[in-house]
């Protein structure tokens, strides 16, 4: 029973398990920031052309 | 406090359409020209005029300091590729064409170039005022960039033919336009009919991926006319292109919008739009697929927000393209800035790692058809072709 209670808590695992989390969150917002400035650039450069 | 929420969230689509028909209402006012700036074009077009008295609000004659009528001016404008295009005229006293000249674009500077550099403008000092002057039939077209040269040639033909009645007392002379039906109109009507047959047999529905290609081949590298928010700023505000010199443009809007209003299903993107079959593609050769998750609410209401600032812009500017950012005319036109390069390619590169970023997270004219699917949906249930049930169903499928 207790060993079974230790092979699912496993806090390193966890971890492990939320910075996976955070990493593709950081990924996907920093993709979308850039998109927006670039959307942006776009729209200065047609405004000036 | 939830009830006021809820009862918000109810009006802000009211209230979003109330703020674009005030803006159109506004743009149309403020951009209206007065004499002032009229009369400021006609000084530029024709310096050595001491004065001009008008013909109509557009044209003039041009008179001199001893008071002799010198030629006549004037000013008109059409949409071209990338906006209104603000031609100007210049006709001799016998009612020679003298001089064609741009006054104000918004068309990419390439494109204009290679029409002058084709000999474009050269042409009309041969023609008469009470010539046809009609693109294909007396004026010659400049490939590569028809949409603009045939706002020129629209733009000339209205002021020489206006002087030509009011002045010369000469009747123009009529061009007979046949209607432009060849293959490339037959492949797009081909593709959009098949685009609504194709979903209803779940034997084809699984070739959708197939159909995608096809419409990367026909509407995006061949004919380089996928829908952009620059065609659905043009028709609400209300620039409609002749239909027998421009009949793509109708089926591509019709193709879009009539099965989507027709069915309460956003067609045109999941079958027909190029730019989502090649997100679908780079997604298919990397084969990571990260799931936005939750953040998908988030997109979708940013991507609402985007849509109106799109068709806000294009109102209060009158202007269809000024707005536009969409990155379609970049890829499958093969003509772009270098920021619109970065643009494509952060796109590509984002949608290796996340299914069809762009239309998730940035599209605004699959938000606009999606839209129209929505009022679909609602005139469905009003006319009682389907339940309020199935109506939830299908709007659960579309977020």
């Amino acid at each position: 029973m207790s060993e079974k209670a230790e092979t699912v808590v496993k806090p390193e695992d966890q971890e492990v398990g939320k910075k996976k989390t955070d990493s593709s969150t950081i990924l996907l917002f920093a993709l979308y920031g850039l998109t927006i400035l670039l959307i942006v650039l776009v729209l200065i450069s047609n405004w000036n052309a | 406090m939830k009830k006021f929420i809820l009862i918000a969230k109810k009006f802000i689509p009211l209230f979003a359409i109330v703020i674009l028909v005030l803006t159109m209402v506004y743009g149309y006012h403020a951009n209206k020209m007065d004499q002032d700036v009229v009369q400021g074009y006609y000084q530029q077009l024709f310096p050595k005029a001491d004065h001009f008295d008008s013909i109509s609000d557009r044209t003039a004659k041009a008179i001199g300091a001893d008071g002799n009528l010198m030629a006549y001016v004037g000013i008109c404008s059409n949409v071209g590729y990338g906006g209104p295009v603000m031609v100007g005229t210049i006709i001799n006293t016998t009612g020679g064409i003298q001089d064609v000249v741009i006054l104000q674009h918004k068309e990419t500077p390439s494109y204009l170039n290679k029409i002058a550099q084709a000999g474009y403008f050269r042409q009309y000092t041969k023609k008469n005022a009470g010539d046809p002057l009609v693109l294909d039939a007396d004026i010659d077209r400049v490939s590569g960039a028809t949409l603009s040269t045939r706002a020129i040639a629209k733009s000339v033909n209205d002021v020489a033919h206006t002087v030509a009645v009011q002045e010369l007392n000469v009747t123009p002379k009529k061009a007979e336009i046949s209607w432009n039906i060849g293959i490339k109109e037959v492949a797009v009507a081909l593709l959009f009919i098949l685009s609504v047959f194709i979903p209803r047999f779940k034997q084809l529905a699984k070739y959708r991926l197939v159909f995608l290609g096809l419409s990367i081949v026909i509407l995006g590298f061949w004919l380089n006319r996928s829908l952009s928010m620059g065609h659905i700023s043009a028709l609400l505000l209300g620039y409609f292109p002749s239909p027998s010199e421009n009949l793509i443009w109708y089926l591509v809007l019709l193709g879009a919008l009539a099965p989507a209003l027709i069915t309460g299903k956003n067609i045109y993107c999941a079958y027909v739009c190029p730019f989502h079959g090649l997100q679908e593609a780079t997604h298919m050769i990397s084969k990571v697929n990260i799931p936005i998750g939750k953040y998908v609410k988030w997109f979708h209401t940013i991507k609402e927000v985007i849509l109106f600032l799109v068709l806000f812009f294009a109102f209060l500017f009158v202007n269809p393209s000024c707005s536009s950012f969409e990155p379609f005319g970049t890829i499958f036109g093969l003509n772009g800035s270098s920021n619109q390069w970065y643009l494509l390619f952060v796109i590509l590169l984002t949608s290796f790692f996340y299914r069809r970023f762009w239309c998730v997270a940035f599209c605004p004219v699959g938000t606009f058809v999606d839209k129209v699917a929505q009022l679909g949906r609602k005139i469905r249930e009003i006319i009682g072709l389907s339940s309020k049930k199935k109506v939830r169903k299908v709007e659960n499928m579309n977020v």
